[in-house]
Order: C-alpha cells, then structure tokens, then sequence
C-alpha cells in the first residue's frame, strides 16, 4: 500500500509545478519548491476532507514559499553584490556566505514587522555593535529611548520565537 | 506524556526582554547580575522567558562577524508588507539556525521547558514509546513526540537520544532535528542523533535510515556509519562511534575524540561552568570516562593530557594548557 505521502504527491505533483512555474518562470526553482511544499506536508500531516481540500492546502504552502523564495533571492543578490565590490583575496569561503545568507533571510523576516527607528536601533547595536550613545545620536533620539526601542525590538523576536514553538502568549 | 500545559505571559517576555537590555548594557556593573540572577531564580516561567531571548541573542550572532556589511544591508530594505501570519509561516520554513554563542551569561537555561520529554544536567531517561520502540535521553535533552494514525514523528530540539526499535508498523517512522528530517528507511534499527547549535551527528548501528536536509540534500545513511550534517550540507560518511551510544551505560568512549567535543559532553552531566581553553580544543583524547563521577572523568584527564584543571570555585571549572 503506497504511503499518503506517495498517494499525495502522485495525485498532485503534476498541477503545482505548473502553478509553480507560472509563479517563478523558472523550472529549476519550481521543482525545489515542489520538493520543499511536500517536505512541509511530510513534516506536518493533515486529514482532509477531500481532493479539494488537499489541493487549496498545498496550494496556501507553495504560494507562502513562493514569497520567501522572492524575498531571499533579492536579498541574496545584494548581499553578493556587496560582497563583489571587495577585493578578491579577502572573499569568504561558500560555505560561510551560504550560513550568513541563511541567517540574513530569518533576521529580515523577523524584524519585517517593527517600526522604522526600533529596527534601525536594533540592527546597529545586535548587528554592528554600535553603543546605545552613537545610536541616540543618529537616531536623534535620547538614550533611554533607545533602551526603549531595544527592549521593544527583543520582545518582538521573543514572542514570534515563543510562537514558533508553539507556546501561546497571553 | 506533557508534564503540564505551560504557558507564557506576555508580562514575563517583556520583563526578560528589559533584562535582557540592561544585561547588555551594564553587564557586571551596580549589580545587576545579581539583581537579575533573584528575579531569573524566582520562577520557572522566568527562566523559560530567558531561554528566548537568548534565542533571539543567537539568531543574530552569525552576522556580527560581518556586521557592518550585513547592518547596513537589512537596514537599508526597510520595513516590508508581510503580514503577521506570513512572518510566523516564513519562520516556520526557515532552519531554526545557527546558533552560535553569546558569551559568559549564556550557561544558565536551555531547560526544553515545554517538550515532552526531557532531561536536566547529569540525567539520563529511558523511555518505552506508544509503538513499543525504546528511546534514551542523555543529559540537557529535550524532544517532543507525535505519534498518531499517519505517523511516528521525533522532534530532537536538543540534546543526544538513542533510538533502538525492532517493531514492524506501516506507519513511518521520523526524527527531526533543526538541521534536517530522518526518514527510518530499514529495521530492526539502533541510531544515535546529537543536535546542538546548527549541527547535528547520526550514528547508525543497525538499521538504515534516510537523511533529508533542511535545504533538501538527501543521503542514505547504512549500519556501520555515521555522518555530520547542518542544514545546508552532509559529510562524508565514517565509521560508527562507539561514543553516541556508550553514554547510555554513564561511560563516555572516545576514539580520538576532539577536546572540545568531550568537555562539552562532561559539561551536561555537571551542574555549573565547565570551560575549556580555546588552544586545548583540538587535542584528541584516547580512554573511557565516566559520566556519573565528572571529577574523577576530569582527574583522568588530568593525568593523560598536558591540561591542568582549574577550579575557581566547584561550579566554575575550566580546563587549561599544563
């Protein structure tokens, strides 16, 4: 007896790489993508209630990967072309680029969501390393309110990290 | 199999979170440390609360080596149109990461709080599942179990179990870590899985199992092997170690292990800071240590390598050049 992943796939594999494609214009991504919306199902099983029901589900997965695949691929073409203005000796291994590309992606994601300042606040002083002063400075905002939109900023992260495990916060 | 359906306040995050600021800001200062050891000792939802910001603390290490670079390029995109929903589900998709440290105040928590199953420092459990397998916890492991009519799914958050299974069942079997999803693809089976920061090691006894990362690469792991993987890459095979399953028995063999590799095994079966100097970390060790007398493991150290083992205090240990 085949798995219902198998059943699954062989029943719908053929009609999402098409909506795939059509989304990507691009065959190679579509099939990553087709790989990655079964892994989720795999991952994640549902009952259904019928074919429909399957095919609006696997539908809602690769539309929500088809946004993160666009937000990676702009953010990895700047990261790249920032690394390419740099002279050649001191360029990164892959391996590292690939982990910081990785990182980069779950950072923006996360942050997506926070005030303009609070996230400026956030980035210079976990990502830079810049003192809660120059900050201020910058921001032209006091000290304390940066202390403020630093708070604000890790209680966001926080809770979208409580979230993700699916730990409900009241 | 839930010790108790814990949830967190909304309340204790933001507390954590000023912590967590004032922390950064002042470190040892007026204080503060102590100030915020009474206010982390007080309850265990505080601790819990602590865990995430440290999580939050880790998401963003990686980046700091090329901080300027990376600030300046996720500050310039600006706020973007994702909606609430969307971030949590681009989340959800995105490896759990890298988790690289934050410095000195990080010893405290990891205490998988809410999992199902998990165990302290020094602890070890064996646990019989609902399919009739049986699954060891080492020490400072956290992993949650669903089994139901499609599947038998193992979620390692952390922590290094042994799975040992003989039962004929239709429906899979899998074991997922932040690195990667194990599809058992062959039984009677006997595996060890580590996971910790990003990384995770799998050690196949008996049995064979299917390996899909993160990032989609596949391998098929035989008896007899063992492989490193993260989620963007798998190493090459090498034979089992006699390591990833010696702990069940409290004895920890290594085989030319790394120094690193050992203290950190012998840092979870040991209450406090156990550190370990960064020139020492590449020394392979030879012999069997106990894990259920960690000074006598550390005293046998002592005697076999060129280290010197320094002791500010019984919960402050660190271990230094001769």
């Amino acid at each position: 007896m085949p798995s219902p992943a198998q059943t699954l796939y062989v029943r719908h594999s053929p009609w999402l790489l098409l909506f795939l494609r059509r989304r990507l214009g691009n065959g190679w991504d579509a099939a990553d993508l087709l790989h990655d919306t079964f892994l989720r199902v795999l991952r994640r099983p549902v009952e259904f209630d019928s074919q429909t029901g399957e095919r609006s589900y696997l539908a809602t997965i690769a539309k929500g990967l088809c946004i993160d695949h666009w937000r990676r691929a702009q953010l990895e073409k700047a990261w790249r072309e920032s690394l390419a203005a740099q002279p050649e000796a001191t360029q990164p291994s892959a391996e590292h680029t690939a982990l910081l590309i990785e990182t980069l992606v779950e950072v923006d994601a996360m942050l997506a969501r926070l005030p303009a300042k609070v996230r400026e606040a956030f980035l210079m002083a976990q990502v830079e390393g810049i003192t809660y002063g120059v900050i201020a400075e910058r921001l032209e905002v006091s000290e304390r309110m940066v202390k403020k939109y630093m708070a604000q900023a890790f209680l966001h992260c926080a809770v979208l990290e409580a979230e993700l495990d699916g730990l409900l916060v009241e | 199999m839930r010790a108790a359906q814990e949830k967190l306040s909304h309340a204790s995050l933001e507390h954590a979170a000023q912590w967590y600021v004032r922390l950064l800001e002042e470190g040892d200062q007026h204080g503060v440390r102590e100030q915020w050891q009474s206010w982390f000792d007080q309850h265990a939802e505080h601790q819990a609360a602590w865990r995430y910001m440290e999580r939050v603390g880790e998401r963003f290490a990686p980046l700091r080596s090329e901080g300027e670079r990376a600030g300046r390029l996720l500050r310039e995109r600006g706020p973007a149109r994702l909606g609430r929903r969307q971030t949590v589900k681009s989340l959800l998709v995105l490896a759990m990461g890298s988790m690289a440290g934050l410095g000195g105040w990080q010893v405290a928590s990891r205490n998988g709080w809410t999992a199902d199953l998990h165990t302290g420092t020094g602890e070890n459990r064996e646990v019989a599942l609902a399919d009739g397998s049986t699954l060891w916890l080492g020490a400072q492991t956290a992993v949650d179990t669903r089994f139901d009519a499609r599947q038998r799914l193992l979620d390692l958050r952390f922590g290094e179990v042994l799975l040992q299974s003989t039962v004929q069942d239709r429906r899979p079997l899998l074991m997922e870590t932040g690195a990667g999803l194990l599809q058992v693809a062959a039984t009677p089976l006997r595996i060890a899985l580590r996971y910790a920061e990003g990384k995770a090691r799998l050690n196949v006894y008996q049995g064979q199992v299917e390996l899909f990362t993160r990032t989609g690469t596949r391998a098929l792991i035989e008896a007899g092997q063992r492989v490193d993987f993260t989620a963007l890459a798998v190493s090459p095979a090498a034979p089992a170690q006699v390591a990833g399953e010696s702990w069940v028995r409290k004895r920890l063999s290594a085989e030319a292990m790394p120094l690193a590799d050992l203290i950190e095994a012998l840092g979870r079966y040991r209450p406090g800071h156990l550190g370990l100097h960064p020139q020492l970390a590449g020394l392979a060790v030879m012999g069997t240590f106990p894990l259920d007398d960690t000074d006598h493991a550390l005293r046998l150290l002592e005697a076999a390598l060129p280290v010197r083992v320094k002791r500010m205090t019984d919960w402050w240990v660190t271990v230094e050049p001769a």
